[in-house]
């Protein structure tokens, strides 16, 4: 009897996701936040309370359109850090290191789908709804994966 | 391409842009928030460097202190300094350190007391201009204390024998495995004298108070505000919002946002902290414990 050896491809555990993306998180934190790092510390001066934040606010209305800027674009770059990783390579850095896969439910892979995947991971109450979703779900699929037709993926060799 | 490739390579354009894009907004350090007040908590004991670890953070570092005086001093938008007290006391030098910063500042400086402001915490509180107390804070408790541990006769019990060569009598002094003689006891008691000597001038010089008034409350006992602001070792008794318009006063402003000066402990350094802390006892071993620790002739004398 002949027996073959194929690559099949399983829902990543969610371990491996957890970790991948924590990873990711740490790398973009490094590479796209810290260099704003002292334009954030010059504004928030080491104080954390809410009362700083608004007498601050209220006396420099021009904080808030700066820090809507640069909201605006570490947003931009961790969801490009993900989406060209991704369409590239079907791997982020972490799920690389993590040997999990991102790969289309449908015929071909777009840069448009990557993106819609990848859009609320920077977004804190987007991204937890997102998550909530996946654990609820059978299918272990986040919602924005779901709607862009993606899955990540294990590959397990089986005889 | 190699996956690698593509993935440093998108690593280090994505880091190009956002370094890049971050140098075209302003640095707000020199923000207008109107005037300030720095309030720099003393919490917990007082020494050089902090008691802080990965399981106890509490306690006050005298650097940080400095820094923090050092800093509202350079900032034009703080108008006064709060130091918030809430402390036992602590080392001598870390505890004069600080009075002396704070006796040298330039600004209006005032001590509020909350629950306890003793001994090296009330020596700091007096080289305020004001000191602002709860009525039933602890404050005073003005005096030294020298401890060290002493356990020869345990070893006499098991038949272990102390025997240390040394040259110059002192040398082992405070050696937990033999009793301090009369001599001994005499030089230790006489540097401790010399330490609440120089205490009370310096409390008296603060408070404006003759040094026969101030011996007279200088025994080490603790009095309660009420009863330290009949004794002039306190100037108000009030809360928060008393110490903060004491300050205003001093200061002769109307309003001021309060502005906490406290040294955050990064994620990285409590990691450091806990790798110090750990390989400190990993190197050092239990061998540490039942000898160098015990041989160390180490006397701690605190305010």
């Amino acid at each position: 009897m002949v027996k073959s050896l194929v690559f099949k491809k399983n829902p990543a555990p969610l371990i491996k996701r957890i970790i991948a993306f924590f990873i990711d998180v740490l790398i973009i934190d490094i590479i796209i936040v810290m260099p704003f790092n002292k334009y954030i510390e010059s504004i928030t001066n080491g104080q954390n309370g809410f009362s700083y934040f608004y007498s601050l606010v209220l006396k420099n209305p021009e904080v808030i359109f700066q820090l809507a800027i640069m909201s605006f674009i570490i947003f931009v770059l961790s969801v490009a850090y993900w989406s060209i990783l991704e369409f590239k390579t079907r791997q982020s850095i972490g799920k690389m290191l993590m040997n999990i896969k991102v790969m289309s439910k449908k015929k071909g892979f777009s840069f448009t789908q990557c993106i819609v995947r990848n859009i609320s991971k920077p977004i804190t109450i987007l991204f937890l709804f997102d998550v909530l979703y996946m654990i609820f779900k059978k299918e272990k699929q986040r919602y924005f994966e779901k709607i862009s037709d993606t899955a990540v993926v294990e590959e397990v060799l089986q005889i | 391409m190699k996956n690698w490739k593509i993935m440093v390579l998108t690593v280090l354009i994505i880091w190009a842009i956002s370094f890049l894009l971050s140098n075209f907004f302003k640095d707000f350090s020199d923000i207008k928030l109107g005037n300030k007040i720095a309030v720099i908590p003393i919490y917990g004991e007082i020494t050089l460097t902090g008691t802080g670890n990965f399981f106890d953070l509490s306690g006050t570092s005298s650097n940080n202190i400095l820094d923090a005086i050092q800093k509202a001093e350079q900032d034009p938008s703080i108008k006064g300094i709060l130091l918030e007290i809430n402390s036992p006391g602590g080392t001598v030098v870390a505890s004069e350190e600080i009075a002396n910063a704070v006796k040298k500042a330039k600004k209006p400086v005032v001590s509020w007391i909350r629950e306890e402001g003793a001994s090296g915490a009330y020596w700091i509180a007096s080289s305020s201009d004001k000191i602002v107390a709860n009525p039933l804070s602890i404050t005073g408790r003005i005096g030294v204390l020298a401890s060290y541990l002493e356990f020869s006769g345990l070893l006499q019990k098991y038949g272990v024998k102390y025997e240390q060569l040394t040259a110059g009598s002192y040398k082992d002094l405070g050696t937990p495995f033999k009793k301090l003689n009369e001599t001994e006891k005499n030089f230790l008691q006489e540097k401790i004298n010399k330490v609440h000597d120089y205490f009370i001038n310096q409390v008296a010089e603060n408070r404006n108070l003759s040094k026969e008034q101030t011996e007279k409350v200088s025994n080490g006992a603790f009095y309660l505000g009420l009863e330290a602001k009949d004794l002039g070792l306190v100037d108000i008794l009030g809360n928060k919002d008393d110490a903060v318009n004491e300050l205003k006063k001093m200061a002769n402003i109307k309003d001021a946002s309060l502005v906490v000066y406290q040294k955050k402990l990064s994620f990285f350094d409590v990691l450091a902290n806990v790798a110090a802390f750990n390989s400190f006892y990993i190197g050092k071993g239990i061998s540490y414990g039942i000898s160098e620790k015990l041989n160390s002739n180490s006397i701690d004398i605190k305010t």
